[in-house]
């Protein structure tokens, strides 16, 4: 199963994109033999990313609104998604959340934390969260690149084969 | 009292199962954008009438949510916290994401001698 799903949209997304995007990845995987707990696990990682674009992103100038792709070739599935951002501080708070991702605490301590935060201070309710949670329950991979004024999301894992 | 909200693919149920007992089901998905804005008067209000039952938040049948749904569910713990109020949320341990989820939840009510999380 080597093929790839994808999707584009140019003009500004409605929260439906998230359920269309994630109706075309459900019928995708289904036609693998992924676990469950793999399939509940891409399907996650696929809705927090494409809300995440959908919220946040603005159009580049290159056109593109939402650009998605899902992708297995063997036993690794690549998930890639990107947006237009508005100012250079988007960016900079998703390369925040990743360096902690990537750093030395595990991702289930920041995914608790980030829980902590949230229960502590309703105002900072917004941000961090669903890239944590690709992380910790995911157990995605996340890497993140700036070209011109798009960002370019891409998490990856190998799927389990014990159920 | 609102027994019940239905938004989208989502559901939630007040049943009374005896004097002493509130069963709050979850049941569908929460993946709309900003599910807070019903989530928490919803919640809020729910938790309000209650005097000394025990409520139990019953996520078992829940398929789904997203993270923006998870501040709402933080903010009825922390209301159940400041009221007093005894509280078991039950998730299902042969779910994957739902034990990584409630297990996680677990940070905040630890320190709590009303509220509990058990997997089920």
């Amino acid at each position: 199963m080597s093929a790839v799903v994808s999707m584009s949209a140019s003009m500004p997304p409605t929260w439906s994109l998230v359920k269309e995007i994630r109706k075309n990845s459900s019928e995708y995987l289904q036609k693998g033999s992924h676990s469950s707990v793999d399939f509940d696990a891409v399907i996650m990682v696929v809705s927090e990313l494409v809300e995440n674009a959908v919220k946040y992103g603005v159009r580049a100038s290159d056109g593109t609104c939402v650009d998605f792709s899902l992708s297995v070739h063997g036993s690794r599935v690549k998930i890639t998604v990107k947006n237009g951002i508005e100012k250079l501080e988007d960016y900079e708070s998703v390369i925040f959340a990743l360096d902690a991702i990537h750093g030395p605490r595990s991702s289930e301590e920041l995914y608790r934390s980030r829980l902590l935060q949230i229960y502590d201070s309703p105002i900072d309710e917004k941000g961090r969260l669903g890239l944590y949670r690709i992380a910790y329950e995911g157990g995605f991979d996340i890497a993140c690149q700036l070209e011109s004024d798009l960002i370019k999301l891409t998490a990856w894992r190998d799927f389990n084969h014990e159920a | 009292m609102k027994r019940d909200l239905s938004v989208g693919s989502l559901h939630i149920e007040l049943l009374r199962e005896s004097p002493e007992q509130l069963r709050m089901v979850w049941r569908g998905r929460s993946e709309d954008r900003d599910p807070a804005d019903y989530l928490n008067p919803f919640l809020i209000s729910s938790i309000e009438v209650l005097s000394d039952e025990l409520l139990v938040c019953d996520f078992r049948e829940l398929e789904y949510i997203n993270s923006s749904t998870i501040p709402p569910i933080l903010r009825m713990i922390k209301k159940l916290h400041i009221d007093g109020k005894s509280a078991r949320i039950v998730y299902d341990s042969n779910s994957s994401w739902q034990t990584a989820s409630f297990t996680a939840f677990r940070i905040i009510t630890d320190t709590m001698n009303l509220i509990e999380i058990s997997g089920e």
